[in-house]
């Protein structure tokens, strides 16, 4: 019988552990790896499988949790899974009845964004197993995972490298998120929709710990779930580490857990066959526990999970269409602003972001990649991936983590054809257009029209309901005013008919219109009332978010107004401040009078003072002022930061009334905080600082490979290069980076962090070292830069 | 948990109080919010050749500052405390957009895993009923940063607490901390480690004991 014919007809029982089980019979492991002892005494792995099968274990998993290129390198790990497979296989055959399954862990290292290993090598580490040794198994594990993204590039490696069953389990706390910060909602979430067989947790804690995180697995999976505990807590017992359950204890815990609707079960570490036998004991009149149907409607990153249970806001401002410094920070890849923005929305209340990078000359495939992963590094929101391209949606589908939204398909089957088996291979959602090739349908029908034949091509392709969101198309009230009724009814309808979610672009009904703030916040209202669920605004801005929030409080969404009353008064408080005294530009910078400054130099815009002048004149010379003080020791470096912090409100508002991303008139910079480090607070201060005077900051962000950043000098030709580092660890990679940049650029380089002095600075081979922003302003001065 | 401001203010040169307490407690609201405290500490004996030997681990901690240190000690505690990588995550959002924060977060941040390990060590200190060193750790004096690394695979770390490093040794989460500190008959004089510290003069935090 395979693992669905299991499934089908009972609790399905896994073995106990393997690891604790080699450690307690004293097992020499050469370098410490269990999966060695595959080939060193084979006969004593076989043993165990056999012992848990006689135990009533159903499904032994194979000892080759560890055999992989990166946590084995040095070793044969491909020979350890083999031969790992071979001794399952070997005791399933002397028991006569028992399914092998090949186990993978997680690659033990740090992936992207938090560490080196990129997306791609864990998908080719883990593929290289599944090649090798797949096909000699009845299923696939993934288990004691931890971090979301390295779990989805496991998953795509087995997925597409074999057909065999799938269990993913991963480990987390008794508040349910695992060490990497992943809930179960959004594992759930993302690994239902990669089309996994069953999934659950394993490890971490004993099911006693687990009970809450078990009842949280239950409500949101709609396949079978697994769980796999320790036997308690750890302690460490004479030198080796125990659990604080005996096996009796632990069987009965397990018995609760069975009972809450669990399909499948099994021991992790400190469990052995006693404990696996006392379960079978447990379970064996049990009815088989089958997955409900929830359709929950949801998006998740690899942190968060956002149930779409009611209007949700969709930043919409990464998107170069109509903006002058996005197209601008796209092009030269200024990474820091296409973040900044990403932050501001999340602050603003973006529950989704979207991101799009069509424009044109660049290669959008690739930079939707790169925007992704860049947005997905500051925020921890869901991301909505905005192109029409197929061959950009697909990379941002399989380089996202968790997931995501495509916006978009329409009505015509070419385009439904291409996207939808993306759509439905990575488990997004999809947002479908009721536009087709004869363009935007002029009544309520025809959309409608269009709508259900999006739906009806999304089912066929598998894809469920919940999965699909119809957008029914804002058109400008100034040029069809008899559209705008017909998009809300289209909603409605879509709502009532269709009973998917609806998404609107709410901004376009305004276009050649005064006072627009006024007829999109109306419009947003109108469309909130007919059931829109993703509205697609600009969360920045004030007026569209009041009204978002009004809404939210009179349809009874935000109970008892809490969200209402917490956002209205924070934003009011901040204008009756604002409405105080009149304040000069240069006294708002220098008291960190964040709205008035930004109000003081919108009245010198819209008086007809030259952007670029009030910069000279008024910002930087205030910002020089504080710098002395700075110097002087009577200003300390919070008030440099969040000065600081303002100048660069003022520039901001100066850079879009110009319509550039660049008011400097000094020199360009690449800031980096060199290979291996990731400490970059003081290269944070050091780009908000210089940004001030005017410097042109290309900043590249943290533990920047030595390779990226010659790249990006031969790219962008600097004048200057700041590098930092704050581990002695990290110095000789800074010293690496400056040779290398040396061969192909006679930039200056300047460098900083804690562990850096004038001294070592020059032995490495820095041209200048700056213990703070200041003192740099000075140096780059004092060199005509 | 009670967090010392002015220690945070210390750690972001703000001399004159400029980031007020209001200001603070919105921050440490936020970080309670979004810390995941792991905690534990292991008591070993302490045995001694060249230099001081944990059996039961297998590690020998190769360093003559901590063989200077730990003189007459028979045992060793190991602690490891970390807030989660949270705080990673939500430092590097405020520094796209809202630096001062971001700094206030990192450093009061350090403060909280120092206090988390205070608790931690009070608590240990009082079960093994001898008089405690100063805590030492990885990348201090002569003891190298890559004992780090063998001391977290030692413990199990990575598996039991998330607790790894970076290719440079750097612990990730960031706000982790590893410490050892050996336990003797002896009075310790926390004063005479500071006078021998490298950064002596020039310290801005100093072992507030030593003081």
């Amino acid at each position: 019988m395979d693992l669905k014919g299991l499934i089908d007809n009972k609790i399905v029982l896994l073995d106990g552990a393997m690891g604790t089980v080699l450690q307690k019979l004293g097992v020499k492991m050469e370098g410490g790896k269990p999966e060695m002892v595959n080939l060193t005494q084979p006969e004593v792995i076989q043993k165990i499988h056999e012992e848990y099968l006689r135990a009533g274990s159903d499904v032994v998993f194979a000892n080759t949790f560890g055999a992989n290129r990166i946590k084995m390198g040095k070793y044969p790990y491909l020979d350890c899974a083999m031969a790992g497979v071979q001794c399952a296989k070997n005791a399933v055959k002397a028991v006569g009845r028992g399914l092998v399954a090949l186990d993978m862990g997680s690659i033990g290292e740090l992936v992207e964004p938090m560490g080196r290993v990129t997306f791609d090598e864990v998908y080719e580490t883990y593929k290289e197993v599944v090649l090798a040794v797949a096909s000699e198994v009845d299923l696939c594990v993934i288990e004691t995972m931890s971090d979301l993204y390295e779990t989805k590039a496991a998953v795509l490696a087995v997925k597409e490298n074999c057909d065999k069953p799938l269990i993913v389990t991963m480990s987390f706390d008794e508040k349910g998120r695992t060490f990497a910060g992943c809930p179960v909602e959004a594992m759930v979430a993302t690994m239902q929709g990669l089309g996994v067989d069953a999934l659950g947790l394993n490890c971490s804690l004993g099911p006693k710990q687990l009970g809450d995180v078990v009842d949280r697995l239950v409500a949101m999976s709609e396949l079978p779930i697994v769980v796999k505990p320790n036997a308690g807590m750890p302690t460490i017992r004479d030198g080796m580490t125990a659990f604080d359950m005996k096996a009796d204890e632990w069987a009965e815990a397990m018995e609760v857990i069975v009972d809450k609707g669990v399909a499948i079960v099994g021991g992790c570490c400190g469990t052995d066959s006693d404990y696996i036998k006392l379960l079978a004991e447990k379970i064996k009149d049990k009815k088989p526990n089958r997955p409900i149907a929830k359709h929950r409607v949801c998006v998740a990153s690899g942190s968060k999970y956002v149930r779409l249970d009611c209007p949700k806001i969709v930043g919409e401002r990464i998107n170069p269409t109509g903006k002058k410094l996005m197209k601008q920070a796209i092009e030269t890849e200024d990474w820091g602003y296409i973040e900044a923005q990403a932050v501001e929305q999340a602050q603003a209340g973006a529950d989704i972001l979207d991101v799009n990078m069509g424009l044109a000359g660049i290669d959008e495939a690739d930079m939707i990649v790169k925007a992704i992963k860049r947005v997905q590094s500051v925020v921890d929101l869901p991301v909505q991936i905005d192109s029409t391209d197929p061959v950009a949606i697909e990379k941002g589908l399989r380089y996202v983590c968790g997931k995501a939204i495509v916006n978009s398909v329409n009505g015509e089957d070419e385009v439904l054809d291409r996207v939808l088996p993306l759509v439905k291979k990575y488990g997004a959602l999809v947002l479908g257009l009721t536009i087709d090739k004869d363009g935007i349908p002029k009544t309520v029908e025809k959309r409608l029209e269009i709508a259900r034949k999006i739906v009806r091509k999304a089912q066929e392709y598998g894809i469920s309901n919940e999965d699909v969101i119809i957008d029914t198309l804002t058109l400008t009230v100034g040029a069809e005013q008899e559209q705008a009724v017909n998009t809300l009814e289209a909603i409605r309808r879509v709502k009532e008919e269709l009973g998917v979610k609806t998404a609107l672009g709410v901004s376009n009904i305004s276009f050649g219109l005064p006072e627009r703030n006024l007829v999109n916040r109306t419009f947003l209202t109108m469309a909130l009332t007919c059931g829109l669920d993703l509205a697609i605004i600009n969360p920045n801005l004030q007026p569209m978010k009041e009204s978002f929030l009004a809404y939210n409080l009179l349809a009874g969404i935000d109970k008892k107004g809490e969200k209402y009353i917490k956002e209205i008064a924070s934003h009011t408080e901040s204008a009756a401040v604002a409405s105080g005294k009149e304040l000069t530009l240069q006294e708002c910078i220098k008291q960190s009078l964040k709205t008035q400054a930004v109000d003081s130099v919108k009245a010198m815009l819209a008086a007809g003072r030259n952007g670029l002048d009030i910069i000279d004149e008024c910002v930087i010379p205030t910002l020089g002022e504080i710098g002395d003080g700075y110097e002087k020791g009577v200003i300390f470096l919070p008030q440099l930061i969040s000065t600081a912090e303002v100048a660069s409100a003022v520039c901001d508002v100066i850079k879009a009334s110009i319509g550039s991303g660049n008011v400097g008139k000094r020199a360009k910079m690449i800031l980096a905080t060199v290979e291996g480090d990731v400490h970059d607070i003081g290269k944070n201060i050091v780009k908000t600082v210089l940004q001030n005077y005017g410097y042109d900051i290309i900043d590249l962000g943290r533990d920047v490979a030595v390779e990226r950043v010659v790249e990006a000098v031969k790219r962008h030709q600097p004048q200057i290069l700041g590098l930092s580092a704050l581990m002695t660890t990290t110095v000789k990679n800074m010293k690496r980076t400056i040779e290398e940049v040396r061969k192909i650029s006679d930039c200056l380089i300047c460098v900083g962090g804690a562990v850096l002095s004038e001294d070592v600075a020059m032995r490495i081979g820095a041209d200048a070292y700056s213990k703070d922003p200041r003192q740099l302003v000075k140096i780059l001065e004092s060199r005509g830069l | 948990m009670k967090i010392d401001y002015d220690i945070v203010r210390r750690y972001i040169s703000d001399k004159t109080g400029s980031v007020g307490d209001e200001y603070m407690q919105d921050v440490q609201r936020e970080l309670e919010e979004i810390s995941a405290v792991q905690k534990r500490s292991w008591i070993f004996e302490c045995e001694k050749g060249d230099f001081y030997r944990i059996k039961d681990l297998g590690l020998t901690i190769e360093s003559r500052d901590v063989n200077d240190l730990f003189d007459e000690c028979e045992k060793i505690a190991i602690f490891v405390v970390t807030l989660g990588v949270q705080v990673d995550k939500k430092i590097a959002y405020y520094g796209a957009a809202d630096v001062l924060r971001s700094v206030v977060l990192d450093s009061m941040a350090s403060v909280m895993a120092e206090s988390v390990l205070d608790e931690l060590q009070s608590q240990v200190d009082e079960t093994i009923g001898l008089n405690p060193t100063m805590r030492y750790s990885p990348g201090y004096g002569d003891l190298a940063l890559s004992f780090q690394r063998e001391l977290l695979t030692a413990l199990g770390c990575g598996k039991s607490m998330g607790v790894m490093l970076n290719s440079s040794d750097i612990m990730i989460p960031q706000k982790s901390i590893t410490a050892i500190v050996g336990y003797s008959k002896k009075k310790q004089a926390y004063a005479s480690v500071c006078l021998k510290c490298p950064n002596k003069g020039k310290c801005i935090v100093k072992c507030s004991k030593a003081q």
